[in-house]
């Protein structure tokens, strides 16, 4: 027996003695309506109170591409992939792949009896899929969800009520009619239900990117510009969609050079702005962020990453942006960038973002994961510190007309056009107080020191610290964004077996906490664990690192996110890439 | 005190760019406008240096990206007077896809491009205006482009507001000026200009003798068709129609997406509550900051 199995064996021992935590995979093609099958299902799992994770594999083309899509369900708060799939509901035989890891004995194949796949060790039920859900004048992923549901133990009735909500209207008898007929297969087939359990309160569903514009609109963001981009597009529809009801204005513009350039003249108008787009997208707006770090004004940048170099894998998951987060622009630039490692934080991060940025007087970056930005994922409520927007001086008494020293850094808020008195000038060249343009290179001294002294205070106080396990050990492990959930998991199973560690999920990437030294001063062993070929973030914060510690590298690239057994398999067989 | 001088302009003698600091301070003045209700947007290029002499609001900013720059500020507050300055490579070359998308979206922006069919502030190369066949410093055998034509592509555009001015006639470009600021809608005044150090291919005196002033020829039009014809017939004769070419009132951009205030910073966070609840069945508990 491999290492690998008998760690999946360990593995689902202790899920099913301990908890519920159950597992599906709808495989198939794009077209085939797979997300519009998590979604109800989903639905179902967030009524009965249930914690969901999701996570879809699609390919670029809209019609016709292999993808799948999994849903972890759990009655504990879970915030990873599974390490096992316990139904595998197969529509096309090309969407099955990856698989041969993650099916157990138990596991059950669903596929219709017209399909052939290769012969896995587990449980294959052949059903007349496409023949009941043509005889129930319906589509064949709604008689899988019909199935699904019954097999999870969903209820009939929780289904029924998410149909209802998110079915088109002409369509919602023959859902209803799909779901049916296909309970009834489940019924026949004569399998044991799941039985997954009720708990007390219902959740909500929510994506990434609807906690990043609730995050704006409760920021006070109120400019918005950006142009479509996998995977952020559906950020700036949230935006387009809400910002109408909050006095705030949304635009798509005609390339993220025009995006970029347009939040920084509103957010020198006076208005909180924000863009958001993919690697290729930031890659064009550098140039911009280097502006509004010269002419000090507050942007937010959020960049939603996705597999590069170049136009990459656009719909796969990696996180390869932390270099060029870190590094925008050419000269000595003033950036703050930020991490978020939960969906929660994904709104307060984001509510964060522009504090700082207004604070600063400099761009920030959010630099974020495709899987939590597109992905369901269930919450009970959200919570965040009230913010008071953009304080603008807008009066500061008469006097003559002369233009307001906006550099000099004695300004308790931001100066906009029009001024009482006096006039607003940002410029991208180098400047003096006032912004008035200059070559002196004694100023140029200055200014850069005064630019780039404003990140000390961050330095030395970060957003997001924190360190979990215990503080005490002599291995540690720093990971950046979605990866947390599974590190954590890892971690879980890695202390049953008395070896202690400690965690940092690192948020604040730029400035680097100075406390990362600190906290690490004693550990032997540091663990970095990211999503990238080349090992950014083991490169940027290594620096940073205890010279005396030994550094492990724990990396994967293959466009999907981690699962909690590859973390733990690199930790126990010491890292490595 | 001249209220809209900030310092003596400095550029080469016999630059264009004086005509156009002379003009546009002048307009200014004639419209009793205020320094404080102005942006002046600049890009890179000699023109941009206005910025620096004329007292007004200002964003100096990046190559190629006046319009969208200066169409965030006017979104963002549509009370202020927005001015764009650019030089033919600003906004022909690096900038040329702004220029048509900004048309589309037709934002009360003024939008003054120098056009002295050079890159001056580089020290010579040949720009998106540079005749076809110029012997040019990084083209000695010639210039194998044909130039962009900024007037008929504007009008193409849907810019609504077309004109051409000279700098060798400051008092009809200051005309020209005033007439675009209070145009609601876009604007796009191309300036036949010159750059006596480094293209000394095209001068003042020959520029004179081209002109064809179109406020004879009937101008300004209403139909572009009439306007694209008006321009291809004045040019095909080898000159150069100046005056206010096209002018047409359609609704902006501020007015089609209902944005005629300046956005307002505060926060309703019942209303974001009510949203997120209603959207997202998501309750929001927001603690006030210690």
């Amino acid at each position: 027996m491999s290492l690998g199995i008998f760690l999946r064996e360990c593995l689902r021992s202790v899920y099913e003695v301990v908890l519920k935590d159950v597992s599906v995979r709808i495989a198939g093609l794009t077209g085939q309506g797979i997300e519009f099958a998590t979604e109800v299902i989903v639905g179902a799992c967030a009524l009965k109170g249930l914690n969901v994770y999701t996570f879809r594999w699609f390919p670029t083309i809209v019609r016709g591409g292999s993808t799948y899509s999994e849903i972890r369900i759990s009655d504990v708060e879970i915030s990873a992939p599974p390490d096992k799939i316990d139904v595998l509901a197969v529509l096309d035989e090309s969407g099955v792949k990856d698989v041969d890891d993650l099916l157990l004995r138990d596991s059950i194949i669903l596929i219709d009896e017209s399909l052939s796949i290769p012969q896995y060790n587990c449980r294959v039920f052949r059903q007349p899929l496409k023949k009941t859900s043509s005889e129930a004048k319906s589509r064949p992923n709604i008689v899988v969800v019909g199935f699904i549901s019954g097999l999870l133990g969903l209820g009939y009735n929780s289904v029924s009520i998410v149909l209802e909500k998110i079915s088109k209207k002409d369509l919602l008898e023959s859902n209803l009619r799909g779901v049916e007929a296909g309970y009834k297969l489940f019924i026949e087939s004569g399998l044991e239900s799941f039985d997954l359990p009720s708990l007390s309160a219902s959740k909500s569903i929510v994506q990434g990117s609807d906690m990043v514009a609730l995050g704006a609109l409760s920021a006070g963001c109120k400019f918005f510009a950006g142009y479509p981009i996998t995977p952020s597009t559906s950020i700036m529809e949230k935006i387009m969609k809400w910002f109408p009801e909050v006095g705030g204005l949304a635009v798509q513009v005609e390339d993220e050079l025009s995006a970029i350039s347009m939040i920084i003249g509103a957010s020198y108008a006076g208005a909180r702005s924000m863009t958001a787009t993919s690697g290729p997208g930031l890659s064009l707006m550098v140039e911009g962020i280097g502006f509004a770090a010269m002419a000090e004004i507050p942007i937010v940048v959020v960049d939603v990453q996705r597999v590069g170099p170049s136009t990459g894998m656009p719909t796969a998951y990696e996180q390869g942006d932390i270099d060029l987060a870190t590094h925008p622009s050419h000269g000595d630039v003033p950036r703050i960038v930020l991490a978020p490692s939960t969906i929660e934080e994904y709104y307060s991060m984001t509510m964060l973002a522009f504090e700082l940025a207004d604070r600063y007087r400099c761009p920030v970056i959010l630099l974020l994961d495709q899987v939590y930005v597109m992905n369901y994922f269930t919450l009970d409520k959200l919570e965040a510190s009230r913010t008071s927007g953009r304080k603008n001086v807008s009066s500061v008494g008469g006097g003559l007309l002369q233009v307001f020293p906006s550099y000099s850094g004695s300004a308790d808020g931001i100066p906009s056009p029009p001024l009482d008195g006096f006039l607003v000038v940002a410029s991208s060249v180098e400047h003096d107080v006032k912004g008035l343009g200059t070559q002196d290179g004694k100023i140029h001294v200055d200014m850069s020191i005064k630019r780039l002294r404003k990140l000390g205070e961050l330095e030395e106080s970060p957003v997001g610290w924190e360190v979990l396990g215990d503080a005490e050990a002599c291995e540690a492990v720093v990971s950046i964004g979605s990866c947390r959930g599974a590190v954590e998991e890892a971690l879980e199973k890695i202390r049953k077996s008395s070896r202690m560690m400690l965690h940092i999920p690192l948020k604040q990437l730029w400035p680097l906490p100075r406390m990362l030294e600190e906290t690490l001063k004693n550990v032997e062993k540091i663990y970095v664990i990211e999503q990238n070929a080349s090992g950014q973030l083991l490169n940027l914060v290594s620096s940073k690192l205890p010279k005396t510690a030994e550094l492990r590298s724990i990396r994967k690239f293959d466009g999907c996110p981690f699962r909690p057994v590859e973390i733990y398999r690199g930790l126990v067989y010491d890292g490595g890439g | 005190m001249d209220v809209f001088e900030r310092a003596k302009p400095r550029w080469c003698p016999g630059c264009g760019d004086f005509s156009i600091y002379e003009a546009l301070k002048n307009a200014f003045y004639e419209l009793n406008l205020k320094p404080e209700e102005i942006v002046i947007v600049c890009g890179i290029g000699c023109a941009t240096f206005i910025w620096s002499y004329i007292n007004t609001n200002a964003v100096k900013g990046i190559h190629g990206r006046v319009l969208p720059t200066a169409t965030g500020v006017k979104l963002a507050n549509p009370r202020l007077k927005v001015i764009g300055v650019s030089g033919d490579g600003d906004a022909y070359s690096i900038g040329c896809n702004h220029l048509v998308h900004t048309a589309r979206r037709n934002v009360e922006i003024t939008y003054i491009v120098v056009d002295n069919g050079v890159f001056g502030n580089t020290r010579g190369q040949s720009s998106p205006t540079t005749p076809i066949y110029s012997v040019m410093k990084n083209y000695p055998s010639g210039w194998p482009e044909k130039p962009i034509n900024p007037l008929l592509l504007a009008l193409v555009s849907g810019v609504t507001f077309v004109a051409q001015g000279f700098i060798g006639d400051v008092k009809r470009l200051k005309e020209y000026f005033k007439e675009a600021i209070n145009h609601r809608g876009f604007s796009l005044i191309n300036i036949l200009s010159v750059c006596p150090t480094f293209n000394l291919m095209r001068t003042v005196r020959e520029l004179r003798e081209k002109i064809v002033y179109v406020e004879e020829e009937g101008a300004p039009l209403e139909d572009v068709r009439d306007a694209v014809n008006l321009v291809l017939s004045i040019q095909r004769e080898g000159k150069h129609p100046v005056g206010v070419i096209y002018k047409k009132l359609e609704p902006t951009y501020n007015e089609l997406v209902g944005a005629m205030d300046k956005l307002d910073p505060a926060i309703n966070y019942k209303r974001i509550s009510g949203i997120s609840e209603r959207d997202l069945g998501l309750k929001i508990f927001l603690k006030d900051q210690e």
